[in-house]
């Protein structure tokens, strides 16, 4: 798995546990809104995280749509080359 | 029309100035105008000093002098006749804009004062702000000593003061915040402390109280368009309910969700929110302060004074991230002696505020990061 999947499985469940939820299994497949326990401040929360963190973002132009960690990674892997 | 007494001292890195030789030069008859950079600054020809010189130069000649602190492109086709001191705005709203200002607007009014003592002078604005050059201006007209270093921050600022017994100072109050927080062990024996260009908070003279116990405070009221209002001396946040029915400087305040200035004809929307607490009215942010998270707004600064308010916390900066998500998310620079009972406080703050107000990314700082007129930056795209 690459480090940027890492990244984002790593802060995804860190903002799960600040929430002092239990946090699920989180799987690639993991959709944010459906399978995980998160709201919409929770990802904006999550992106900004990795704006800091990786110095990516893949929304300078724009709103790109994801459901899934994958399609997350897909998006960084994408803005990072 | 000002000239340099001998009285005036003026200390500077590599220089000092004690009873000053500024002559006017002769050097800029047939110029259209004299222009100095804010970038300009070396250690053999302090900016200060250069400063003043183009001053009493410009005047000499009738010509305006700009002071380009940040060394934009400057069109000299639209410049006032006769001596005029140009100064950029701070660009708070956009970019910065070179604004021409009479010398008897700048002058302060409270020079000659019989009762006064002799003060030296911190300069923590830049110079070539508008507060930074009032600063100089009072302390050539009171015959005061200056004590200024541009490229020093705000902790070798504090190391200054104390080196040099500073007893005035003109500064922000996140300036000031700073100051105390380099001063838990010793201070300056500051007699004058004098605020403005942001909310000076209940908790924030509370702590000068506590730690310059000796000096007189006051916080300005003042806008971009009516120059100084109003300046407070009570030690209390905010200002008396009962100014709301007073002039000031021919200007009437009138109060709805924010503080209204009105003449005859006009009204200025300051644009700064206030509440009615008791005999008080208490300023809450700038309406640009409000950010939308989600659909949610959320009023920065009245955020930011909670969380100075919180227990371990010496100085916050509340800020805005952009995101495709919400818009705006909300962010916090904290100053801690201890960032675990910093975080505990803030925790329990979070649980009372709604979830779009929460701030969601915390980082510690030495020193809030401030911009060059002082102030916190608040949206970050």
């Amino acid at each position: 798995m690459s480090n940027l999947a890492d990244i984002i499985l790593n802060e995804t469940r860190q903002i799960i546990e600040n929430k002092a939820e239990v946090c699920p299994e989180i799987t690639v497949e993991s959709e944010f809104l459906v399978d995980l326990p998160m709201d919409s401040l929770d990802l904006a929360t999550l992106i900004v995280t990795l704006e800091l963190t990786t110095g990516i973002d893949p929304f300078r132009d724009g709103f790109k749509t994801f459901h899934s960690i994958a399609e997350l990674i897909a998006l960084y892997e994408g803005a990072a080359v | 029309m000002f000239v340099i007494d001998e009285l005036f001292s003026l200390i500077e890195p590599d220089l000092q100035c004690s009873g000053i030789d500024f002559t006017p030069s002769s050097s800029c008859e047939g110029r259209a105008f004299i222009e100095l950079s804010g970038t300009d600054n070396t250690s053999n020809s302090p900016l200060v000093s250069k400063m003043i010189q183009a001053m009493l130069d410009a005047q000499q000649a009738d010509i305006p002098v700009i002071f380009n602190r940040t060394n934009q492109d400057i069109d000299g086709s639209n410049l006032p006749t006769g001596f005029a001191i140009g100064l950029l705005t701070s660009g708070t709203t956009g970019q910065p804009k070179l604004v021409f200002h009479r010398l008897s607007k700048l002058m302060p009014k409270n020079a000659n004062n019989p009762e006064k003592v002799a003060s030296r002078w911190l300069l923590c604005y830049h110079p070539m702000s508008f507060a930074g050059l009032q600063v100089i201006l009072q302390a050539i007209v009171s015959k005061d000593t200056l004590i200024a270093d541009v490229d020093a921050n705000l902790q070798c600022k504090a190391e200054l003061a104390i080196k040099h017994n500073v007893n005035a100072i003109s500064a922000t109050p996140s300036m000031m915040r700073a100051l105390l927080m380099s001063w838990h062990t010793k201070s300056p024996p500051l007699a004058v402390i004098t605020l403005g260009g942001e909310i000076a908070d209940q908790h924030t003279l509370d702590t000068i109280k506590l730690q310059c116990p000796k000096a007189k405070v006051r916080h300005i009221y003042a806008t971009t368009e009516a120059g100084v209002i109003f300046s407070v001396k009570d030690g209390l946040a905010g200002f008396p309910r009962t100014w709301l029915k007073q002039e000031f400087n021919g200007l009437q305040l009138t109060a709805t969700h924010t503080l209204q200035l009105n003449r005859l004809n006009e009204s200025i929307d300051t644009g700064d929110c206030i509440t009615l607490s008791g005999d008080r009215v208490l300023f809450t942010g700038r309406e640009d302060s409000l950010v939308n998270v989600g659909g949610v707004k959320v009023n920065l600064e009245t955020l930011e004074q909670k969380i100075i308010a919180l227990v371990g916390i010496t100085d916050a900066r509340v800020y805005a991230k952009a995101n495709p998500i919400t818009g705006a998310l909300i962010c916090v620079e904290l100053c801690a002696d201890d960032q675990q009972i910093a975080k505990e406080a803030l925790k329990e703050l979070a649980e009372q505020l709604e979830p779009a107000a929460r701030p969601r990314i915390i980082t510690f700082s030495e020193q809030i990061s401030l911009s060059a007129t002082g102030k916190k930056q608040r949206l970050i795209q």
